[in-house]
């Protein structure tokens, strides 16, 4: 946690200030191979930016880090868009056997979709979980509309994330927080898990054991309402109990918002895989901003 | 009328035993039933006023007693003596309890009560600072009450379930109606205007199967009041006592629903019967840092009563350890209860 933490907060200095300057660049790479952004979410000055982190990340990753945007799928769902993306940029199974390493976060502006879709040596690495963790992290910044926000983090993550091996499930995962932490860095988070409420709670227990203490130390009183009554004659002489009326009233259920995921943000739709008309076989996590 | 127990044997003065429940001789060891004990004074009539200076038939000096008093020890010659006067006619007591607990047992009871006691200052628990000990024979009325109670309500069954999309909640209405009657025997109220009501009460339940037939020699060697109050001016504070009782049984019939609301109840109590009775219960004195502190054992069961003082490191104490300890595991459960989601 801590770990991921530092290095984000330095990337994220960075991105700041390149996202303040954006005419500063340091090199122009390839126009338009990492980021295609047919939604016209970003401003060229955002764009160069995220093509040069896109290049520079990857590139010691050998991996695509792709940035995909669309105002309109073509009628296919999300996922069999980014399978026919792959085809046309990578080629398929008969041009490359092989395949390429590549990530790809695809947003579907009409649906308001996003999806992170993981080929090759990525589907190794980026994980469910982790591709869970990163949706969920981008999701805040995708429904502010701040998309370049989402692209840079996604993108430090992505090459984060594909430094370290998972582990063998999400709880013994080095790189992904522990989810109670998470749980307390919600505002939402129940008080019953405050510290301040355990203290509170603490505080009254313990009065209220020491007032009974005190009270009781003069001896209590040891009878009860059974100790002088005659059983024997002490009845209910007569007793009725009449059915009057019946009322029904209705309300609708309380919709449960948290999906899967395991994260507790709740904007993670559902995990899957499959592959692409040109037979290459992928595994991606889809969520709503 | 004064009586006096003398020894058949020797001549000593006969006190009451509470090992042996007998009249008892201390220096030649005689001991005597007192079922066998002739009872001539319990039905002699005397009026209040027409003794008001008693003599000690042992030495003859005047007794110092208080009105109330109906029985205690020649302040001279220390022989136990009874007022008979006192206990005879409408003072007649119809039971008493015998002590068990002798003078010695109730200073050790005591004692360990306060070592035991969690909140009492280490100086009160350890030092021996008893000042006087009275066995006393207290009056108390035990009423026999019948309660007749009526009550009609309206009451509500709830029941909730899951159909669809919604959830529903149904609820019965019932008019209920119960008649029922109540009979709570020997409910005991101290007659004795210098005994602490609160005191009292927390020293119940007597046991009542240990009621003997008043005699007089139970009395010997023990200080004994007289009532001050009678049974009808005491009524209505027997009622007060049972009046709780006969509400939690009347809803205690309502079980089953979610809410009861009462359109109309009536509870009708009556006295049936009163007895006058005595009671045995220790008075203990006690010095603490110049201040005095009063407590009552029950001469049967040994259960003590009366407010010992409180010592405030130990109340910080105590309440710093039940703090930290549910502190502790308040964390621990939410550590462990969050690590599910």
């Amino acid at each position: 946690m801590k770990r991921i933490a530092g290095k984000k907060l330095v990337f994220f200095l960075l991105f700041s200030l390149l996202a303040a300057f954006p005419q500063i660049v340091f090199a122009f790479p390839d126009e338009g191979r990492f980021v295609f952004d047919e939604a016209g979410l970003l401003t060229e000055a955002e764009k160069e930016q995220l093509e040069y982190m896109a290049q520079e990340l990857g590139a010691e990753r050998e991996t695509e880090f792709l940035i995909l945007t669309a105002n309109d799928t073509e009628e296919l769902d999300l996922s069999e868009y980014i399978g026919k993306f792959y085809d046309a940029q990578y080629g398929t199974v008969a041009t490359n056997p092989a395949g390429t390493n590549a990530a790809i976060l695809a947003l579907d502006m009409e649906n308001r979709e996003v999806e992170v879709a993981v080929f090759y040596k990525a589907e190794e690495y980026l994980n469910a979980a982790r591709r869970g963790y990163i949706i969920e992290q981008i999701t805040p910044y995708l429904s502010e509309g701040d998309f370049y926000g989402a692209f840079s983090i996604y993108l430090q993550s992505v090459y984060e994330f594909m430094g370290t091996e998972p582990g063998e499930s999400p709880e013994t995962d080095p790189l992904l927080p522990d989810p109670v932490m998470i749980g307390q860095e919600e505002p939402s988070e129940s008080i019953f898990f405050q510290w301040w409420f355990h203290v509170i709670v603490s505080l009254i227990v313990a009065g209220v054991a020491v007032a009974l203490m005190a009270h009781h130390s003069g001896g209590r009183v040891t009878v009860h309402s059974a100790t002088y009554l005659n059983q024997s004659t002490s009845r209910i002489l007569n007793r009725s109990d009449n059915f009057i009326r019946k009322t029904v009233t209705k309300r609708k259920k309380p919709q449960n918002n948290s999906g899967g995921g395991g994260f507790g943000g709740g904007s993670i739709i559902g995990s899957g895989g499959g592959i692409t008309k040109g037979g290459h076989s992928f595994s991606s996590t889809r969520g709503k901003f | 009328m004064v009586i006096h127990y003398k020894c058949q044997n020797c001549g000593d003065d006969m006190v009451f035993d509470s090992n042996t429940g007998m009249l008892s001789c201390h220096s030649c060891g005689r001991r005597d039933r007192i079922e066998d004990l002739p009872e001539e004074f319990i039905t002699a009539r005397f009026t209040e006023d027409e003794a008001k200076e008693y003599h000690c038939q042992n030495c003859g000096a005047v007794l110092i007693t208080e009105k109330s008093t109906a029985a205690t020890t020649c302040s001279f010659c220390g022989a136990g003596v009874v007022l008979a006067d006192r206990l005879s006619g409408d003072l007649a007591p119809k039971k008493v309890i015998p002590f068990t607990i002798s003078k010695d047992e109730a200073v050790k009871a005591f004692q360990k009560w306060c070592r035991n006691g969690l909140l009492t200052p280490k100086g009160f628990m350890t030092g021996d600072r008893i000042k006087s000990i009275t066995g006393m024979y207290v009056p108390f009325w035990l009423y026999d009450l019948n309660s007749r109670v009526q009550a009609r309500a309206v009451c509500t069954k709830v029941r909730t379930y899951e159909r669809g999309d919604y959830i529903y909640t149904e609820t019965h209405y019932y008019d209920v109606f119960r008649d029922i009657n109540l009979d709570y025997v020997k409910v005991p109220v101290d007659a004795s205007k210098k005994m602490n009501d609160e005191l009292m009460d927390k020293l119940e339940p007597f046991p009542y199967d240990r009621l003997k037939e008043f005699k007089t020699p139970y009395l010997a060697g023990f200080l004994a009041e007289k009532y001050d109050y009678t049974d009808d001016e005491l009524t209505e504070r027997a009622k007060g006592k049972i009046a709780n009782y006969i509400e939690s049984y009347l809803s205690s019939t309502f079980a089953g629903y979610h809410s009861v609301s009462y359109q109309q109840k009536s509870i009708h109590t009556n006295k049936t019967n009163s007895q006058y009775v005595l009671l045995p219960v220790w008075m203990l004195n006690y010095d603490y840092q110049g201040k005095q502190y009063l407590f009552a054992m029950n001469g049967q069961t040994g259960k003590i009563v009366g407010k010992p003082p409180l010592s405030s490191k130990k109340i910080a104490a105590w309440f710093a350890g039940i703090a930290s300890g549910t502190f502790f595991i308040l964390t621990v459960i939410s550590q462990l209860a969050g690590g599910g989601f």
